[in-house]
């Protein structure tokens, strides 16, 4: 059981680091083409700055989980993980009004997805505070079909990949965008 | 009842309202921001400053512009730097009316021409 437990969070940190590097190379590319004011700008550095102190807190989380209280760790990994979420799509929100511009479908679904993170991280808080349920234990308890457990994992891991999928097209579409703009300026120009 | 319950149940509650919260209200106010653009088809440019970015862009090209009460409707916009290079970002305000329209934008403390070969809608 343990090798199986420590095989799945050996993959999801694998899947965490792959996304905080497709993250930060998307924001690299989009510092280079895109405009540094624009929304879909402001929704990629508010995503991979979470991204890497999630990654880093986590991380910090996991190698001092046995060293401090197991009850308080339990409670700091919901609770920081999901706050980082919250002050995620507070900072869009807030960066888009400071640079007077308005959420774009980007933000939109960025600040959607960081709420079911939190909605997911919950779901298993709940259970495992309120009513001291174990993992095994969660593994038997289901909501629409899935266990809380596997929703949990799975829930943040899908929701994550959705979201590193979402800023790679945007930061493509924004370097079409750009190469398309510089064209029909040179275009214009020789006319 | 352990403080710890107490402080669980205040965080899973606040957790679970608050981002919710904030995803409607935001929807709220986009519908609301969508519901007055729909009013305002074309984007009044008499004297304004607009933060201008590549959904204004497209904006222009798509709805035209309305200036002094008159639409226009535009073939082609870009805007170039001091050094001749496309930007895409700025303050962009109408300045004055020509043959071509000319407008002054201004970004990152440069000051930027910006040519808008255009037509009048008969």
């Amino acid at each position: 059981m343990n090798e199986v437990t420590n095989a799945v969070i050996g993959v999801t940190t694998d899947i965490a680091v792959f996304v905080v590097y497709i993250n930060l190379g998307t924001f690299l590319i989009a510092v280079i083409v895109g405009d540094r004011k624009s929304s879909p700008f402001i929704t990629i550095l508010c995503l991979t700055l979470a991204n890497c102190i999630s990654s880093v807190t986590s991380g910090l989380m996991i190698d001092n989980f046995e060293v401090i209280n197991v009850q308080f760790m339990r409670h700091l990994w919901y609770v920081s993980l999901a706050s980082i979420n919250i002050i995620t799509m507070f900072s869009i929100y807030k960066l888009h009004i400071y640079y007077g511009q308005q959420l774009g479908k980007v933000s939109h679904t960025v600040i959607l997805s960081s709420a079911m993170l939190v909605t997911v991280q919950m779901i298993e808080y709940v259970p495992r505070i309120l009513f001291n349920v174990s993992s095994n234990e969660l593994n038997s308890l289901e909501i629409l079909g899935i266990s809380i457990s596997s929703l949990y994992s799975n829930g943040i891991m899908v929701i994550n990949l959705f979201l590193t999928g979402i800023t790679v097209l945007v930061v493509f579409f924004a370097l079409l965008s750009a190469i398309k703009f510089r064209v029909s300026a040179l275009v214009y120009k020789v006319k | 009842m352990n403080i710890t319950y107490v402080f669980a149940i205040v965080v899973a509650v606040l957790f679970l309202a608050v981002p919710w919260y904030f995803v409607f209200l935001i929807r709220k106010n986009s519908n609301e921001e969508i519901n007055n653009r729909r009013e305002n088809k074309s984007l009044d440019f008499d004297g304004n400053i607009i933060s201008l970015n590549t959904s204004i862009i497209e904006s222009l090209m798509r709805e035209g512009i309305r200036l002094h009460g008159e639409r226009i409707e535009l073939d082609r916009l870009y805007l170039l730097g001091v050094d001749n290079k496309v930007i895409e970002k700025g303050e962009l305000l109408l300045t004055e009316r020509t043959k071509d329209f000319v407008f002054r934008a201004r970004a990152v403390g440069l000051i930027i021409d910006a040519y808008c070969d255009n037509k009048i809608k008969s």
